[in-house]
């Protein structure tokens, strides 16, 4: 996009960018001070407590999709759309109950791989792996490619320069500052991103008023109002399980679950999903308003910013570059910390050097954040836009490992037969859906077939499992 | 922009307004449509035809109950919690 299509000026966007950058780096170290061994890095020595806990939680589920993605959900699929977009924070509210869970079996874990290779053995943490790693690395690489193009349509900075600088302040200062100043920043951000929407949504009240907004759909876009409108259906269960198996599988959220203080855990996930709900149904109604104010709509995915800048003018252009800028830095601080966590305790220290000792650890940890920012600074380099698309196949295989995670953390009779084969049928069954028929069956396939194969598994196993052996001390 | 559901455009009403090179239209019911542009001048281009088809509403309910099934179960396992212990 030229600078002449873009909504914010570019010397006020590079100013903003600016501030924004030295602020989050300046925290970084600053929080990073008191980090002196790996557990400190990695879990900010297990003692977050409520507030900032709801607020990592809330502005990790809060990335650049929620803020761009809803909004174009919306303008597809109509109220269901939003409605469908919003039940991500199931993943949230249901994951609470299991955090707490988590934290009572393994009070010394560090990752989900630990309880995958403890819980199932040595082939279904392999699995995982590849699965997880998939997963992370095409998340982090869409993140910051968005960034990229994002901050690009909004203020004309050239692509690569935008995504360079995002991800550079991220690795700096999650490297620096581990997961103390991840959460954080977490929290700042999260408060910008609620009072910049909510100001957003009255704003737009402000403009045009809710019956106008309904009239100009009913007579120019019935579907979006129809409750049987059948694309908008379909999405709703897929993107729910979607949101349910990125969750319950992802390191982000297991290593939070082990940072979280005792008794914190349950409570800051189920508030972490009341604090998102109403975000992406915000967003959501921002985009139905297009047609009633007018403003042409080029593209679905900038329908939000478009009608924020058309409704606020300069004011509204600022306030969506930094919602968007703290989005993204939200998530993609998260999955660098996460996944370096996971790369540290998973393959280096229980491949590679078991008897690595904590100060080296955190050493490693902060060279595999710095590498797995070089990574996906080559990767977005050449701005492949179809890459982005790569984390829709990423349904499946996320899909496949609820059940496996589930039954894992619950029953007894839950066995590494049943984790393998949920995992290996439920994705494959799923992405064969996904070419032969669609995405939006894709994830829900992959989760049906696999929560046959484990609980059939369970059913007839004979062996129970002890819990105590996800106990492990070092 | 203007839009109708007759080719001859006798029921046509205006969708947009304005300079904007793109437009992104979604949410029209099943049918066919008609579209035209009509310069400030009276200039009108050449109409495009657009046929909207949805997807199988059987289908959709068919997956939304399998989704609603596995999605139950899921909440009803972590709800009951660690019976065997």
């Amino acid at each position: 996009m030229s600078s002449a299509d873009a909504i914010l000026p570019a010397n006020t966007a590079w100013l903003l960018l600016a501030l924004f950058s030295v602020l989050w780096i300046a925290l970084g170290v600053y929080w990073g001070r008191r980090n002196k061994s790996f557990e400190d890095h990695a879990l900010a020595g297990r003692n977050i407590g409520l507030a900032l806990g709801t607020a990592t939680a809330a502005a990790t589920w809060i990335t650049s999709n929620t803020t761009m993605l809803a909004p174009q959900f919306a303008l597809q699929l109509g109220i269901w759309g939003m409605i469908a977009y919003s039940t991500a924070s199931f993943g949230l509210l249901l994951f609470a109950p299991m955090a707490n869970r988590i934290r009572a079996l393994m009070p010394k874990g560090y990752t989900s791989g630990d309880f995958f290779r403890l819980r199932y053995g040595k082939l279904a943490w392999a699995i995982f792996l590849v699965f997880t790693l998939f997963y992370s690395l095409t998340w982090l690489v869409s993140m910051a490619m968005a960034g990229g193009i994002v901050l690009n349509a909004l203020s004309g900075i050239p692509y690569v320069w935008g995504m360079s600088v995002i991800l550079a302040v991220c690795v700096i200062y999650t490297m620096r500052g581990g997961l103390a100043a991840v959460i954080g920043t977490d929290f700042i951000q999260s408060l910008i991103i609620i009072v910049g929407i909510v100001v957003v949504g009255f704003a737009v009240l402000s403009h045009v008023s809710v019956e106008e907004i309904h009239a100009n759909l009913a007579a120019e876009r019935p579907a979006l109002l129809d409750v049987l409108f059948p694309a908008a259906i379909m999405a709703i269960f897929n993107n729910l399980l979607f949101g349910l198996g990125e969750v319950f599988h992802n390191n982000v959220w297991w290593s939070r679950a082990f940072a979280f203080r005792e008794g914190v855990a349950g409570k800051a996930f189920a508030l972490g999903g009341l604090v998102w709900l109403p975000i992406p149904i915000a967003a959501g109604f921002i985009a139905l308003a297009s047609g009633a104010l007018n403003v042409p709509v080029p593209a679905p995915d900038m329908v939000g910013p478009l009608v924020i800048a058309d409704v606020l003018g300069m004011a509204g252009a600022v306030a969506i570059f930094v919602i968007v800028f703290c989005s993204l830095a939200s998530s993609i601080d998260s999955l660098l910390a996460a996944t370096s966590d996971l790369v540290t305790e998973d393959i280096y220290r229980r491949m590679i050097n078991p008897a690595a000792p904590q100060q080296n650890l955190k050493k490693i940890a902060q060279y595999v954040t710095v590498a797995l920012g070089v990574f996906t600074w080559a990767v977005c380099l050449p701005r492949i836009g179809s890459l982005a698309t790569v984390l829709f196949f990423a349904g499946p295989l996320v899909g496949a490992m609820i059940w496996p995670i589930v039954t894992g953390l619950y029953w007894r009779s839950a066995t590494s037969v049943g984790a393998v084969g949920g995992m290996l049928l439920g994705a494959g069954v799923g992405l064969v859906c996904y070419f032969a028929i669609g995405w939006y069956v894709a994830t829900l396939i992959a989760t049906a077939v696999s929560m046959i194969w484990v609980l059939g598994c369970a059913l007839i196993a004979k062996p129970r499992f002890d819990w105590a052996k996800l106990k492990e001390t070092a | 922009m203007l839009i109708a559901t007759r080719s001859d455009f006798s029921d046509a009403r205006t969708v947009y307004r304005g300079s904007a090179a793109g437009y992104f239209l979604s949410g029209l019911a099943n049918g066919e449509y008609y579209f035209r542009l009509e310069g400030k001048s009276g200039a009108v281009s050449a109409p495009v035809r657009l046929e909207v088809m949805h997807q199988s509403l059987q289908r959709a309910i068919w997956l939304s109950a399998i989704g609603m099934l596995v999605t139950l179960a899921i909440v009803l396992t972590i709800l009951r919690g660690a019976r065997d212990e």
